[in-house]
């Protein structure tokens, strides 16, 4: 196996300008490499660095030091220090980013929102929605709330809708947050199912989570935060 | 995968707009860090100045900061509704390439706009006539770009109205009897007839209401995506651009103060003011 991610020397500090310049460190001096096809557990209490660490690859932060190399074909390219274009070329189909929350424009349904991924890759609308209604069924989301607008769903409703958008179209680098948060056991277990799926069709996945149950049964190997610091 | 970055639609470079007399040393005595836009000097306002960007086929733009920051002062002068006072903007279409499309003669400027471009004015009456139909709004924006069959036209004018969900028996009604909302579409509608390659929107849901402001947002995006148009988003309301755009630039006192991914602008601001403007968010 050949790593398709290696990050060298990642800092990440906030610099508060409203708050006479404050500077927060996030992250200080992180090092890892994943190799393809592994699941990778980010644990840590809240205010580690985890969310910091996956934005900081997924580039909606910028970092201060430090290299993330991302396998592209043959060559590494640094998410780091990419021009804007390629990272939304790269969010397009190689890495997708699924947040914590579920965030959305409103007065879209359920279904369309989950379909939204394959549309924009250019499938047809009519198949897209076939394949987002089979996951929101498979996640067990009853069918009269597909055509309602997740924003009036229920904390664990949402959390599906979330996962069902981020793993319609399997991207080869996925960063997940707390996929199983607020969900329950047999949900969460359906979740663990559908992401060692993924796992093999061959997408790397980084995966935030609290919860020691989906820890346990998804990740080949956890990373572990400590105020900003990598502890094994 | 990796970016091509010379396939840009649209170049713009150094693109001013200054009212009033100005002299040497009015762009070095304005600006955010001066927090001013009036020249101390001569009293000359420097709308915008500087200006430069690029914006790539298909790709969404915002544009945001607060009023009387230069924003929609860029895109009228991107649509020629505004005469620059120094600048060049390249766009990347036969035949114009490699040529200032703002030094051309007004006549190849109609023809640009005619053909390549569309325009959704924050207020209805400036993109649409009221004393037309919506049909025959939509209909004008047609025939100035080369359509004179009259059924085929009405054919289009109703296709656009049912896309743009306007009820298409309005078709003969005049815009002034519709809601706002409505107005909006079809505005979006006219704007979108000729199937521009670039689109610019201006502060379009600003003083709709929200239900509303909901419904045309998604129009947006799904026409965005249906069309594969490039689009400049203007908007003071950080939502809008957080839905609908992929970059960001952010303008205090006319000038770029941040360009970044539209999320890292939101949740990475680097300059204090985006930082102030996005703590601000309700």
């Amino acid at each position: 196996m050949e790593p398709i991610l290696k990050i060298a020397h990642l800092s990440k500090t906030f610099t508060m300008h409203i708050l006479q310049d404050k500077v927060i460190e996030a992250l200080v001096d992180v090092n890892f490499n994943v190799e393809a096809g592994e699941i990778i557990g980010l644990t840590g209490k809240s205010g580690s660095g985890k969310s910091s660490l996956m934005k900081c690859i997924y580039r909606t932060y910028l970092s201060n030091s430090g290299q993330i190399l991302y396998r592209l074909g043959e060559n590494f390219i640094d998410l780091a220090a990419e021009d804007e274009h390629t990272i939304i070329d790269l969010r397009k189909n190689e890495i997708n980013y699924c947040a914590q929350f579920l965030s959305v424009i409103p007065r879209v349904s359920a279904l369309q929102i989950v379909a939204q991924p394959l549309i924009k890759n250019g499938e047809d609308k009519e198949q897209a929605t076939e394949k987002a209604s089979e996951i929101l069924n498979a996640l067990g989301m009853q069918a009269s709330l597909w055509s309602g607008f997740p924003v009036t769903f229920s904390g664990g409703e949402q959390q599906r809708v979330n996962v069902a958008k981020a793993i319609i179209c399997p991207p080869k680098l996925l960063l997940i947050d707390e996929p199983t948060a607020s969900l329950d056991l047999k949900t969460k277990n359906i979740v663990i199912e559908m992401l060692l799926s993924l796992k093999k069709l061959g997408t790397t996945i980084l995966c935030i989570s609290h919860d020691e149950h989906t820890l346990e049964h998804l990740v080949d190997r956890r990373i572990h935060l400590e105020k900003g610091i990598i502890i094994n | 995968m990796k970016h091509n970055s010379e396939n840009w639609l649209l170049k713009v470079e150094g693109l001013t707009k200054i009212y009033g007399t100005a002299n040497a040393n009015s762009i070095a005595k304005t600006g955010p860090e001066l927090d001013t836009n009036i020249c101390p000097e001569t009293g000359s306002i420097v709308a915008c100045a500087d200006i430069n960007f690029e914006l790539y086929p298909g790709e969404v733009l915002g544009i945001v900061g607060e009023s009387g920051s230069g924003k929609s002062t860029i895109v009228k002068m991107l649509y020629f509704d505004l005469e620059q006072t120094s600048g060049t903007v390249l766009f990347n279409k036969a035949p114009y390439v490699g040529k200032n499309i703002l030094e051309q003669t007004s006549r190849t400027k109609r023809q640009i706009r005619n053909h390549l471009m569309g325009m959704v004015y924050q207020n209805p009456r400036d993109g649409l006539n009221f004393k037309f139909t919506s049909g025959g709004n939509i209909a004008e924006k047609l025939i100035m770009a080369g359509n004179y069959h009259v059924g085929n036209i009405r054919e289009k004018a109703t296709d656009l109205l049912h896309k743009t969900e306007v009820p298409t028996l309005r078709l003969d009604d005049l815009p002034a009897h519709f809601s706002g909302g409505m107005q909006q579409r079809v505005q979006i509608s006219k704007a979108i007839s000729n199937q521009p390659p670039l689109l610019f929107l201006d502060e379009v849901t600003t003083g709709l209401d929200v239900s509303v402001q909901a419904k045309v947002l998604d129009l947006i995006r799904v026409l965005q995506q249906e069309l594969g148009v490039a689009m400049i988003v203007v908007s003071h309301d950080l939502s809008v651009i957080r839905m609908l755009t992929d970059r960001t630039l952010v303008m205090k006192n006319g000038r770029i103060v941040e360009k970044g991914l539209t999320d890292q602008i939101l949740q990475d601001p680097q300059h204090p003011y985006t930082q102030l403007l996005v703590s601000s968010i309700l």
